[in-house]
């Protein structure tokens, strides 16, 4: 159990980052499941301050990689009760999130930039660095996907 | 309130949704001894999509075994969603296979490329070719995806990445990989209609980023028709 040593104070914020990128609790269980495990196979020492920005990077790319995806929900899919269960927590919120809607509908790269501006606080340099990305693409998404909310809640765009 | 405001609410309101279903439900001992497990005779950095199918395929089975994973395997597991018989026709929700292939492979060169697998997932029909059909999880591979929509964003969301010509019009370079593992993703349009959009997906975890551009680029420009 050592490689896994420290995992567990990065496993609520990790958790909550995954589940408002993917938009499903169990899906994102998996995800920072996995994420902490190839943290620990390639030897990251978790308590370092670097770890977070990796652990963002590697748990963006699982999301992004659309096969990775699929197998992780047919995974989550066959856990039956525990499905259920998350549906009867998320109805907590449920259709009354209109933002959540609309957040949920934006191309997969928008919703990521978005997240990781506006939830994590990340200037959009660090969120280039971490996903891999030149700075005018970041800053791009992030537009449209105000623009495209803004749109679709009816609100004023303006930053 | 404008919509950034907005915006800050709706997260910090699910990331709380998030963080109660996280703090009530933490790794469950089987999953990580399980994460252990494959810590040890599997790195899941190698792990393919179809080694992925056959981890759920265990998990579902209850399989914990370190031998059980590190045997030969015969894949994939049985599923509804993986097609077995290359004439099937298929449904308008599913993509037909390309019409195109690699004559190179980085562990094969230049020449016809062995027969792939070819998996059906969720409308998008996918060529895998792996480097050792043995070891899956770990073994460098190469796919190519007939997208049922495109999986990366449309063709305006990608302005501003990498390009690489691929089958005479532009594709965007995805980096889809841990850090330090050549992963990638190469998607592009030839089209706007359901499956008219394709990704070459290549890894190889002991190349660089830019080692693993150079070679998903050569592999595009060897995508052949009719191969």
């Amino acid at each position: 159990m050592t490689a896994f040593a420290g995992f567990e104070e990065h496993y609520v914020w990790l958790g909550r980052l995954a589940y408002i990128i993917c938009g499903d609790l169990h899906v994102a269980k998996d995800l920072v499941q996995e994420t902490l495990l190839r943290a620990a196979d390639r030897g990251i020492d978790l308590a370092d301050p670097g770890a977070p920005a990796y652990m963002r990077t590697i748990m963006v790319n699982l999301w992004r990689r659309r096969l990775r995806r699929i197998a992780l929900e047919a995974r989550s899919l066959t856990r039956i009760g525990k499905t259920r269960m998350a549906s009867e927590f998320e109805s907590q919120i449920g259709d009354r999130d209109e933002v959540w809607r609309a957040l949920s509908r934006l191309p997969r790269e928008r919703r990521i930039c978005l997240v990781l501006r506006y939830y994590q606080d990340l200037p959009e340099a660090q969120i280039a660095r971490e996903l891999g990305r030149p700075i005018g693409t970041v800053k791009s998404h992030i537009s449209r996907g105000l623009a495209q909310l803004a749109v679709e809640l009816g609100v004023d765009s303006e930053r | 309130m404008n919509v950034e405001d907005r915006l800050r609410a709706a997260l910090e309101s699910r990331a709380e949704v998030g963080r109660a279903f996280f703090e009530g439900h933490p790794p469950s001992a089987r999953g990580v001894r399980q994460s252990v497990v494959w810590r040890v005779a599997a790195p899941l950095v190698g792990l393919g999509f179809v080694a992925a199918a056959l981890w759920a395929a265990l998990w579902v089975a209850g399989g914990r075994e370190t031998r059980q994973v590190g045997q030969p395997t015969v894949l994939p597991p049985p599923s509804a969603s993986v097609s077995s018989t290359p004439s099937e026709q298929p449904s308008v929700d599913t993509c037909s296979f390309p019409a195109f292939r690699p004559t190179f492979l980085p562990w094969d060169g230049d020449g016809q490329p062995p027969e792939p697998r070819e998996v059906v997932e969720e409308g998008n029909a996918i060529f895998v070719w792996f480097s050792d059909e043995g070891e899956e999880h770990k073994a460098p591979y190469v796919s190519l995806v007939a997208q049922l929509e495109p999986v990366f964003g449309e063709a305006g969301d990608l302005d501003g990445f990498p390009t690489a010509e691929v089958r005479g019009t532009t594709g965007y370079l995805v980096w889809v990989g841990d850090p330090g593992v050549g992963e990638l993703a190469l998607t592009w349009f030839e089209g706007s209609g359901p499956c008219q959009s394709y990704s070459l997906h290549f890894r190889d975890p002991g190349l660089s980023q830019a080692d693993a551009e150079a070679t998903i680029e050569r592999i595009a420009r060897s995508l052949e028709e009719g191969s």
